[in-house]
């Protein structure tokens, strides 16, 4: 399934980038030819016009330019992207009375997130989790913890397509908590860019 | 004596030389041109008769290995010279190398057509196309003004 929507995707991308090009030589040259044989019936006399070749090229390289300054946008803005949510994406599991654990689970890892800059945050030496939750008084609260990630410290991968981030939680029931902020810590203690704010129902 | 005579049929030059006693020999290997003036006409031959082909005629030159071929309105004709000389011999505002081969009288391009990457093709007047490759690309270009 990966492989296959992978091709798909390389499979429009070329069409595209091979396409369009076309597309403006086709267009540049027309006007470029109607121009040419004006200058050489000596009717009037302009401006030199770039030859079509290089129009060609131009829109090759600001197709190039685009399809990166897109890429560089969508890996900001999925790592700093203040709410990902969903029950296709992340969950927060239901945890058992008593045992004060949170999991974190990310189905469809490798796929959702390798993009998204969750490499960073989750790969980064530590982790700061805050949780948001809801005190006796009925505030909102929040706790801040910060666990070691490294060596597979807080998060493994329980199969090929499901990461998990396991907290231990002393002071609140896990129940009361109403959001999770993922973010990654480096090994200066300050926070790296690409951030992800989880929101849970 | 002989020598090859690159001038026009009605130049003095020539009477004056055949009263020397000189005579016109396309094979010669001394030649003579007047270098402040474009020639008129260029010796060609056609069913092994020679004719001097006027330079207004000419559609364009082709090279074909050896043979340099006249392509008139009249038809095609053979010259023995090098497409080199004759580029140095012809008008430059009428004429222009588009290519290692071929010399192009601008007067009868019909129509440009811009190729993919860097060439132009050329409709002539005759209904020949002929292609201005790369290495003239600019020249042609800048000398059409386009």
């Amino acid at each position: 399934m990966v492989i296959l929507s992978t091709l798909i995707t390389l499979l429009i991308v070329f069409a595209l980038f091979s396409v369009i090009p076309l597309i403006v030589w086709f267009i540049y040259k027309r006007l470029f030819d109607r121009h040419a044989n004006t200058m050489l019936s000596g009717e009037k006399k302009g401006k030199n016009w770039l030859p079509p070749f290089v129009v060609v090229l131009i829109a090759f390289a600001a197709e190039v330019i685009i399809l990166l300054g897109c890429i560089a946008i969508l890996r900001t803005d999925f790592a700093s992207k203040t709410e990902v949510s969903g029950p296709d994406v992340v969950e927060l599991e239901t945890v058992e009375e008593g045992e004060r654990i949170i999991r974190l689970v990310f189905p469809g890892y490798n796929e959702s997130y390798c993009l998204g800059g969750t490499w960073g945050v989750l790969y980064a030496p530590e982790e700061e989790i805050v949780l948001e939750y809801t005190d006796e008084d009925g505030k909102l609260s929040e706790l801040t913890y910060r666990i070691p990630l490294e060596d597979e410290g807080a998060f493994y991968m329980e199969s090929d397509r499901i990461g998990i981030i396991t907290v231990e939680i002393e002071e609140i029931d896990p129940q009361d908590v109403t959001s999770v902020h993922l973010r990654g810590v480096d090994a200066n203690g300050e926070y790296i860019d690409n951030a992800m704010d989880i929101e849970f129902d | 004596m002989n020598i090859k005579m690159m001038l026009d049929p009605d130049d003095p030059m020539r009477d004056a030389l055949q009263g020397m006693g000189i005579t016109d020999d396309p094979a010669s290997e001394y030649c003579i041109f007047r270098k402040s003036r474009n020639v008129g006409y260029i010796q060609g031959r056609k069913e092994d008769q020679t004719f001097y082909v006027d330079v207004k005629t000419l559609i364009f030159i082709e090279s074909l290995g050896h043979d340099i071929i006249l392509h008139t309105r009249d038809g095609a004709y053979r010259s023995s010279e090098r497409l080199k000389s004759l580029e140095s011999i012809l008008d430059p505002g009428r004429f222009l190398r588009i290519s290692n081969s071929v010399i192009v009288n601008l007067k009868e391009i019909k129509r440009i057509e811009s190729s993919v990457f860097q060439r132009f093709v050329l409709h002539l007047t005759s209904g020949d196309r002929v292609d201005v490759t790369r290495s003239y690309y600019y020249i042609f270009k800048e000398k059409i003004g386009i």
